[in-house]
């Protein structure tokens, strides 16, 4: 093997800390209590089987409204991906790798169990970043952002843990759930595309769907990329290459109207 | 000032730096009477192929209890000042997976730096089907079968045995809800090469756990991989 290190001034680890500081210091949470001896018992619940990619989004939207986390990571790929991730296919994709940073060779069974942990963890990121959206607003980020860095009065933070309750998403709804931008995703270009994204990570295909909630009297959209692994849908990421939340940093659901929903159908 | 790990974010975000000083909780996993007996135990679980052992030597579940007793002290003062308390427990359930995970990384970055020449998982490397294949084939943790610890010492006793040192790692020990810290330095022998291995640990109660696969007194910090290969004088050095 002949390695080469690109760019002798570029440190991945850096880049990549730099990045989760932003990101996490951005979503930081409110802590309350748990359960001990997670190294001793699954980290999450086995998943479930969803038959189409709308209900795997249903799912989730719904346990999420119900403040039920454990519910809601069910509708994630987290063992089939663990399981089936391809680093050679990903690797080829890439065109180079950087092994730190990618999911570990699923032949040997400690690195699937680490890939399953890290999958976890970064669903539970997004997760996280989900509420957050439709549960702040900019002021509230921005004290949210300040938290990484400063120290904050009492009441500040009592205000902050206040607005971030997961209970206050009991009124979460989903108006629709459609498949985005029909005139560009079912194009045969978008379609191969979505297959091979779904190779790398060894499922057999892959798609997009958006889905307009509504919160308290405000609508909200938001975007989920699904694999499929076998006859069962789980998703794979909260937000959509489609669905137009850039812009909107530390977010992945943005406020909209439902005319604005429907122009992302077409 | 540095920015604070995530979950201390997390926890200062429900007003909980004032009772960081509370007394520590036990964890209720396997304990270890010493820092070395912690790294005896993590190292011979990776040499063993068994990650859910080499967790066992993490202070996850200290951490875990401790976000639990921050968060039922600060329930309680706002309770007592009028505030409303989420009865939530999805974001602790949150910052548990994350540090399971996060020591679960550690974990693969020791096995890789153990299994691949010096900081090589780190590199950017060219995709072709040679590189992959070596690479699947090196990472193969079954490989650290005849991993053994040579020796495990205190880095560097000159300076972290100090007065001002041992101070410094009890602050630090407190400000993760722990009674103590410590460091240590191991040498490893692995088909007939030495290699350096550190550990940060902290002590809650009588058990002692690893913290981190880094170390402040020897090496850049957690930006090192956390093996490196040595020889014995060099480690020697090291324990002066």
């Amino acid at each position: 093997m002949t390695p080469r290190r690109v760019g002798s001034g570029w440190r991945p680890l850096d880049y990549m800390r730099r990045w989760w500081g932003a990101l996490l210091g951005s979503l930081a949470i409110a802590v309350l209590a748990i359960f001990l001896a997670l190294s001793h018992q699954a980290i999450v619940g086995p998943g479930r089987s969803f038959d189409t990619p709308e209900a795997a989004v249903t799912h989730f939207v719904n346990r999420l409204a119900a403040d039920d986390f454990d519910g809601a990571m069910e509708a994630f790929a987290i063992d089939d991906y663990a399981q089936h991730f391809d680093f050679a296919a990903m690797a080829r994709r890439l065109r180079s790798f950087n092994a730190t940073f990618m999911d570990g060779p699923v032949r040997y069974k400690m690195y699937v169990r680490i890939n399953a942990l890290k999958a976890a963890s970064d669903y539970a990121d997004q997760t996280m970043q989900f509420s957050t959206s439709m549960l702040l607003d900019d002021a509230a980020f921005d004290r949210l952002r300040r938290l990484a860095q400063a120290a904050m009065s009492d009441a500040d933070m009592d205000a902050l843990a206040l607005a971030m309750d997961p209970a206050k998403l009991r009124t979460l709804k989903i108006v629709r759930i459609d498949p985005p931008l029909k005139s560009l995703t079912t194009a045969p270009k978008a379609t191969q595309l979505a297959r091979e994204q779904a190779v790398a990570v060894g499922a057999e295909n892959s798609t997009d769907r958006i889905a307009l909630l509504q919160l308290n009297g405000t609508y909200y959209r938001a975007g989920f990329n699904l694999l499929k692994y076998g006859k069962t849908w789980r998703l794979r990421r909260l937000s959509s290459y489609y669905a137009e939340v850039s812009g909107a940093p530390g977010r992945n659901v943005a406020k909209t109207t439902v005319e604005e929903y429907l122009k992302l159908t077409k | 000032m540095s920015p604070r790990p995530w979950w201390g974010t997390a926890v200062c975000s429900l007003g909980l730096v004032a009772v960081l000083a509370q007394p520590a909780l036990a964890g209720s996993g396997k304990t270890f009477g010493t820092p070395e007996a912690a790294v005896e135990h993590f190292v011979k679980s990776i040499a063993a192929d068994d990650l859910d052992g080499a967790l066992q030597a993490f202070a996850v579940d200290e951490l875990v209890a401790r976000a639990e007793l921050i968060a039922s002290e600060t329930a309680k003062r706002r309770e007592r000042s009028g505030v409303r308390v989420s009865k939530s427990r999805t974001f602790l359930r949150m910052f548990a997976i994350k540090l399971t995970a996060e020591c679960a990384s550690e974990t693969r970055r020791f096995v890789y730096a153990l299994l691949l020449d010096n900081d090589r998982a780190d590199w950017l490397t060219e995709a072709t089907d040679a590189n992959i294949d070596s690479f699947i084939r090196a990472a193969d943790p079954a490989r650290l079968k005849s991993l053994q610890t040579v020796r495990i010492d205190q880095p560097v006793p000159s300076v972290t045995r100090t007065a001002s040192a041992l101070e410094n790692a009890k602050a630090h020990a407190s400000a993760e809800g722990a009674d103590d810290s410590t460091e240590r330095i191991a040498l490893f022998r692995l088909d007939g090469k030495h290699y350096r291995g550190v550990f940060g640990l902290l002590r809650y109660g009588g058990s002692w756990r690893i913290r981190r696969l880094s170390s402040f007194h020897d090496g850049d910090g957690p930006h090192d991989p956390p093996v490196r290969a040595t020889t014995p004088e060099k480690y020697q050095e090291l324990t002066k």
